[in-house]
């Protein structure tokens, strides 16, 4: 059984049986270089982000945006 | 381990290994298993299984319809009588025709897709039905 983390509704991050190739692009992410943030493959202009401007131990999708750094 | 720039680092919330279990940030503990993750490319990523694959991990073909002959003397065919499941004498219904799901991971009523094996009341009964599928069992 091999559980991936997912973005459920474009917000929250949980963990969920990978899907096959070609299928559940929610589980996609990638490295983007300008942002320096995780991103969603799915939703382009989100990257996964603490909630509540760090101070919450919660984790989940959020418009991307250059406050971090 | 997936760090962030003031140190704080992704994991599997409480470490339960559960579909859906949340995903939050702590502090770093070395060697602890909730907090590490293995990159998968998507190159990487197996194709799904096309009806017939056999299935090494569960010993069975993915969605090829079965019988399941009982070893008693009488040889008589697994079968359900509302959702209960009951031996019968072989009748060609396919209320005694099984298949095995690789979404799911269980096994599914023929005559009923939308329903798999199931231990009656969450698993505390011996009894066996068939139930509408979900994922709580993994």
């Amino acid at each position: 059984m091999e559980r991936v983390v997912e973005a459920v509704g474009a917000a929250d991050l949980r963990l969920r049986t990978m899907r096959y190739a070609g299928s559940g692009r929610a589980q996609h992410f990638f490295l983007d270089a300008r942002t320096q943030t995780i991103k969603s493959n799915t939703w382009k202009d989100r990257s996964i982000n603490i909630e509540g401007n760090g101070n919450s131990r919660n984790l989940y999708m959020r418009g991307t945006n250059a406050r971090w750094f | 381990m997936l760090v962030n720039e003031r140190g704080k680092v992704m994991e599997v919330d409480g470490g339960a290994d559960r579909e859906n279990s949340n995903i939050a940030v702590g502090d770093a503990h070395a060697n602890t298993i909730r907090q590490q993750f293995k990159i998968v490319y998507l190159d990487e990523v197996p194709a799904a299984p096309k009806r017939g694959d056999y299935n090494k991990d569960w010993g069975l073909k993915i969605g090829e319809p079965f019988f399941l002959q009982t070893s008693l003397p009488s040889g008589r065919y697994l079968d359900m009588i509302g959702r209960n499941m009951v031996i019968k004498t072989r009748n060609g219904y396919t209320s005694q025709m099984w298949y095995f799901d690789w979404r799911s991971k269980t096994i599914k009523s023929w005559k009923n897709k939308g329903w798999s094996w199931d231990i009656q009341n969450a698993g505390r009964s011996t009894n066996m039905q068939a139930w509408n599928t979900n994922s709580g069992w993994f």
